[in-house]
């Protein structure tokens, strides 16, 4: 019986099973519940392959994520699947596996340095925000004023996000970006980034969101101003709350990534490493669902209906 | 004997090297790569690969025909990994062509065609072309630089474009084709590399 276990701040791992090979987990933050589900898929698909799996949460800071995985080198781990917390920070780490002779897989997440990782199975988050961007601008009919809340700035999708945007909604001269600033991917931090943007400007009309984790704060901004009926909300992740929050006609719209595809793709390409093949992609791209009212139907547990 | 095998391949391998020669587009397409100039490498590759393009290009009855088929995809689509529509290259004859505001709007084999002229978007014109491969950018937003920057060219290129007053138009272009359905009853989405009256 395999074990799943969750190391927050190092502390050891009770009950494993010692017959089999461990494989590491290790994610970003554990405080939001998308990674949660990448995580655990991740953890299910090892278990299922016949490792143990062991989840190690670095609450967002590379500092804990080197912790990590100072542990996890010394401990005969298999292979480590990593959602890291920084595109240049976490490749250190990574190197530092590559080194010691463990295999390294990334997920959704990516690190700058080529050759760091074996594989980096990633969201096509510019291609998923051309879309929403695409929609945007069909649903603020060509004009309007917005601003934007984006992600972590040391994370790529941060920028790949705001990019595919941009490069949509910048072609259309009657959108007017009235300010943009990071929220770090946090609901409550979003939620006070856009109660300082509406009072500094009165006339927003739309905001856009590097994730949903801020969509949903930055509502709840908006909904304590009574602007909800005024400011559209659009996010980017395909969390439950968002896209219950689309159902009910609070969100307009987000980009379905699919946790569990790319967990499970990781898992599954680090077993084919294990057992010899080297033939792997380095960066397999995972694309994304633009979820609006019209097909929310189809969208829930963190990807399709069916999945 | 053992120091004579050794110089013996050392030769060898650099009589090979010597020989071994790349192309002038290979070569640009090397040094634009090595401090990503995402704008060179799209002009070295609209100027040098364009007929290349053109030899694997598939008419769209033929895309119409086989896009629900796996080898035909296979074969002709290129995929970027997991659950992207498949891209193609397409080639052919546009008649009935107007021009609508910002884009070209024709017919092929009664197929309805539009074809944006001023907002180019997405990574359908990169993906078909299959000129630039993920593995080789330090990281995705290069990779997307590089999209960004070759749907520049294709606007630059085409806002001036006027068609011919027969209303005829040859085109080579790239589409989409999400879960292998040929989208027959709308209007087909084009992004076209190249349009000429010829």
């Amino acid at each position: 019986m395999a074990c799943f276990c969750l190391l927050a701040g190092g502390s050891s791992c009770k009950g494993r099973t010692a017959s089999k090979e461990r494989i590491a987990v290790v994610i970003s933050t554990l405080n939001n519940p998308w990674f949660v589900v990448l995580g655990q898929s991740a953890v299910e698909r090892r278990e299922a392959l016949g490792y143990d799996a062991v989840l190690f949460d670095s609450q967002n800071t590379p500092s804990k994520e080197a912790e990590h995985f100072d542990n996890i080198l010394a401990s005969g781990y298999k292979a480590i699947l990593l959602n890291p917390t920084d595109a240049d920070g976490s490749a250190v780490n990574a190197k530092a596996a590559a080194r010691a002779g463990i295999p390294v897989f990334c997920m959704d997440r990516e690190i700058n340095v080529p050759g760091a990782c074996v594989t980096q199975i990633l969201s096509d988050n510019y291609s998923g925000c051309i879309s929403l961007g695409e929609y945007f601008v069909e649903v603020m009919q060509y004009r309007g004023n917005y601003v934007e809340l984006l992600g972590l700035v040391g994370d790529n999708n941060t920028w790949a996000r705001s990019r595919g945007f941009h490069s949509v909604v910048d072609c259309f001269d009657g959108l007017k970006m009235l300010a943009q600033q990071n929220a770090d991917f946090d609901q409550n931090k979003a939620m006070e980034v856009m109660e300082s943007m509406m009072q500094a400007h009165r006339d927003i009309d739309a905001v856009f969101c590097g994730n949903d984790a801020m969509a949903m704060g930055a509502y709840q901004a908006i909904l304590a101003a009574g602007k909800q009926n005024r400011i559209k909300v659009f996010g980017f992740d395909g969390s439950d709350d968002c896209i219950n929050a689309i159902r009910e006609g609070k969100v307009e719209a987000t980009g379905m990534q699919f946790p569990k595809t790319m967990a499970r793709t990781a898992a599954s390409l680090a077993d084919q490493y294990i057992k010899g093949r080297r033939d792997l992609p380095k960066k397999l791209p995972v694309a994304v669902d633009l979820v609006n009212r019209q097909n929310v139907k189809n969208y829930g547990h963190f990807g399709r209906i069916e999945e | 004997m053992k120091k004579t095998i050794i110089y013996l391949v050392a030769a060898l391998a650099a009589l090979w090297f010597s020989f071994s020669t790349e192309n002038l587009t290979q070569r640009r397409q090397r040094e634009a790569l090595k401090d990503l100039n995402a704008d060179q490498l799209v002009e070295v590759m609209m100027q040098d690969s364009l007929a290349a393009l053109s030899q694997r290009a598939v008419s769209l009855e033929s895309l119409a025909a086989g896009c629900g088929d796996e080898a035909f995809a296979r074969q002709h689509g290129r995929v970027l990994g997991i659950g992207s529509p498949t891209f193609y290259v397409v080639q052919g004859q546009l008649d009935q062509v107007q021009r609508v505001g910002d884009e070209i709007r024709g017919f092929c084999g009664g197929q309805a065609i539009v074809i944006p002229v001023k907002h180019v978007f997405g990574n359908t014109a990169r993906e078909a072309s299959g000129w630039f491969n993920i593995d080789d950018f330090q990281n995705t937003m290069d990779f997307n630089a590089v999209s960004a920057a070759l749907n520049a060219c294709i606007a630059a290129k085409l806002q001036q474009f006027s068609p011919a007053t027969d209303g005829k138009v040859n085109y080579l272009g790239a589409v989409a084709v999400v879960d292998g359905r040929f989208p027959a009853d709308n209007t087909l989405k084009v992004i076209a590399y190249d349009l000429n009256n010829d």
